[in-house]
């Protein structure tokens, strides 16, 4: 493993990341729920007609509805901050919730979904963009997370020297 | 109405400022290596940074100071990297000087020839246009450009923020942290939340430039690198091979210029100090020597760890005379004056009225703290012995040996530095005796110490045993002006 980092350079750049560290549990844990509730709105507006297109299939709002819900919860696990465990599976459910919808919509444009034809290669679409980007910076946030760039709430860093 | 175009001195200001920005963030980036931690409050209290950039820890059984938390860059990010803050500083101001320069010809040109109405928008409907605009770039599609002009709306705003408000704060931030600066104007410093809310802010401001930079490149990709090339080098876009070649080579132009200085700060920093030196230090004596401290922070903004860079004697002379509180301790004044000197503890103490002030400390590195320190006004002992007419600097010779006591320094021998003689009569500067209404720590320098609060911290030399009256510089250590002057490559004037 470490022959092919070093052959791919990314030993490099993993060290390169291991120099930055931030101290910011609050403001990490507040980005990241902004961006999962952006995530939740979004797909609440489509349910509640902003849809792009005038009809679309019961599963589609079903999983609109269950995204927004996992991603409402998940933010409000993110703040528990008595309990480390339920801040975790908040954390790790938002990280879903955004694989889970920048997956559904990267099909919805590739491949395809079922009953919906017209949204294949329709990339020009604003919102769409910008739902993607929200859940992408937030996997984002979560892997700075995992890896102790940042520090999340309530933990708090440990420097003591 | 002038016709929003490429002139030519639009165009060579656009190279000549991809240099100085590429010299300041790699030379920004050494002096973030000497202490290469952020903070928010001035009194830098170890772990409550915001920001660490390196992966070094200090053990927390042993004693350590900032020297010890130096980080060694790498060449290419940092100029010229391993550890040489002196070369960092040199090129960072030098390059501060240009940029400024350039800039302020920059305004001058853009309003005069009236250009800036490329940068500043004919009406609000810029903002409902730029709205449109980012939806397009949101649709994966380019916006058109505004009508008549060759940026589109959300370009044009970005253009302006960067070059009316982001340079601008960068070099404000920036004269924010200057010693010289802080001590004349408090407010200023208390304007951008204290010394390391604008050493924070400048950080800031330098990752915003690198997004700038890199959204800035990418769009140029994106809009057709030949033609915008071409736009930057002929002022229209035609001879596009010749205009990408013209951009190669520019470029490679100061690849070479950045590699040229990195080569020379590592293989020859004492005549980079020297031919840098000849220009910053009559600039900083122009506008910065001036200015002279009036610092009055409360008792309740005194730092409750004041943080300390350099180890004290580790001699057996020294460790007796701390054992008896220094009451064998005699400072000895001379060199070119009518009456040397020698004087006790005691005596310094019942030399006139006590002068206490409580001021902000900035050290070299980046951290700073405020400390309340007391002892007598250097100009009294000056008066007292009288220098003679061709004495022009005071030497301070210490009792440490920076070979045996400081193991994380560059080089070996007495620690010393060397003030010009008019600072030693700023209403400010003070051999203190005492700090926080206590006898002076000896981790802060005792038994005697120098103040003098318009200068950067390692010019206010610790542990203080002899004060010589020279005529010059030369002779003493490699006559450059300090212990780290001389070994670390840092100006002997530093208001900045």
């Amino acid at each position: 493993m470490s022959t092919l980092l070093r052959w791919t350079g990314l030993d490099k750049l993993i060290s390169f990341y291991r120099y930055f560290a931030f101290n910011g549990p609050r403001v990490t844990t507040a980005s990241g729920v902004v961006l999962l509730l952006g995530v939740a709105a979004i797909r609440l507006y489509w349910l509640a007609g902003g849809f792009p297109l005038p009809a679309y299939p019961a599963y589609l709002a079903g999983y609109f509805a269950l995204l927004a819900a996992a991603a409402v919860l998940a933010s409000v696990g993110m703040v528990a901050g008595r309990r480390p465990g339920l801040v975790w599976v908040g954390w790790m459910v938002g990280s879903l919730v955004s694989a889970a919808s920048l997956a559904m919509y990267l099909a919805s444009r590739t491949g395809g979904l079922p009953g919906l034809p017209q949204l294949v290669g329709w990339w020009d679409y604003p919102l769409g963009t910008f739902a993607m980007a929200l859940a992408a910076l937030f996997v984002g946030v979560h892997v700075t997370v995992l890896t102790g760039m940042n520090v999340a709430y309530p933990h708090r860093r440990q420097w003591h020297d | 109405m002038t016709q929003l175009d490429y002139p030519a001195w639009l165009r060579i200001e656009h190279w000549v400022n991809v240099l100085f920005v590429t010299l300041l963030i790699r030379s920004g980036i050494e002096i973030l290596s000497t202490h290469p931690k952020l903070y928010w409050r001035n009194d830098s209290k170890p772990g409550t940074e915001w920001a660490r950039l390196t992966r070094k820890t200090m053990l927390t059984d042993k004693l350590y100071d900032t020297l010890d938390e130096e980080e060694s860059y790498s060449a290419i990010l940092s100029l010229p990297g391993h550890k040489m803050l002196g070369m960092g500083r040199h090129w960072h101001f030098i390059t501060v000087i240009g940029w400024i320069l350039v800039g302020i010809a920059y305004y001058i040109l853009l309003f005069a020839t009236g250009q800036w109405h490329r940068y500043i928008p004919y009406s609000w409907s810029i903002f409902p246009q730029a709205w449109n605009d980012t939806l397009t770039y949101l649709s994966f599609k380019l916006p058109a450009p505004l009508p008549g002009q060759p940026l589109d709306a959300v370009q044009k705003l970005t253009y302006a923020g960067v070059i009316f408000i982001l340079a601008p704060f960068l070099i404000l931030t920036g004269a924010a942290q200057s010693p010289a600066v802080e001590a004349r104007f408090p407010w200023y410093v208390r304007l951008w939340g204290g010394r390391q809310g604008a050493r924070s802010l400048h950080f800031l401001g330098l990752l915003a430039f690198i997004a700038f930079i890199a959204v800035h490149l990418m769009m140029i990709g994106l809009w057709g690198w030949p033609q915008l090339t071409a736009l930057m080098i002929f002022g229209e876009a035609r001879h596009l091979g010749w205009a990408l070649t013209a951009s190669l080579v520019i470029i490679a132009a100061i690849v070479l210029v950045h590699i040229a200085a990195t080569q020379w700060s590592l293989r020859s920093p004492r005549t980079v100090q020297r031919a840098l030196g000849s220009v910053l230090i009559p600039a900083r004596r122009l506008i910065l020597r001036p200015l002279a401290s009036a610092q009055h922070y409360s008792s309740s903004q005194l730092s409750a760890e004041h943080r300390v860079n350099g180890k004290p004697p580790d001699s057996d002379d020294y460790k007796i005379m701390a054992v008896h509180n220094f009451v064998d301790w005699k400072l000895e004044v001379g060199g070119l004056v009518e009456n040397p000197m020698t004087f006790t503890l005691a005596e310094l103490r019942a030399l006139g009225e006590k002068q206490t002030q409580r001021v902000l400390h900035n050290c070299v590195q980046g951290w700073s703290s405020i400390g309340e320190w007391s002892g007598v006004p250097f100009r009294e002992v000056v008066n007292m012995v009288k220098p003679l007419p061709q004495a022009r600097h005071v030497c301070f010779l210490t009792m440490q040996d920076t070979g045996r006591d400081e193991p994380s320094a560059e080089g070996s021998g007495q620690f010393y530095e060397i003030i010009d003689l008019p600072l030693a009569y700023y209403p400010q500067c003070l051999l203190a005796y005492e700090m926080n209404g206590h006898p002076l720590p000896i981790k802060h320098g005792a038994p005697l110490r120098l103040r003098i609060e318009n200068q950067v911290g390692f010019k206010m030399a610790k542990w203080i045993e002899r004060i010589e009256f020279v005529s010059t510089c030369q002779g003493i250590g490699q006559g450059m002006g300090g212990w780290r002057e001389d070994n670390v490559y840092y100006d002997r004037e530093v208001e900045i």
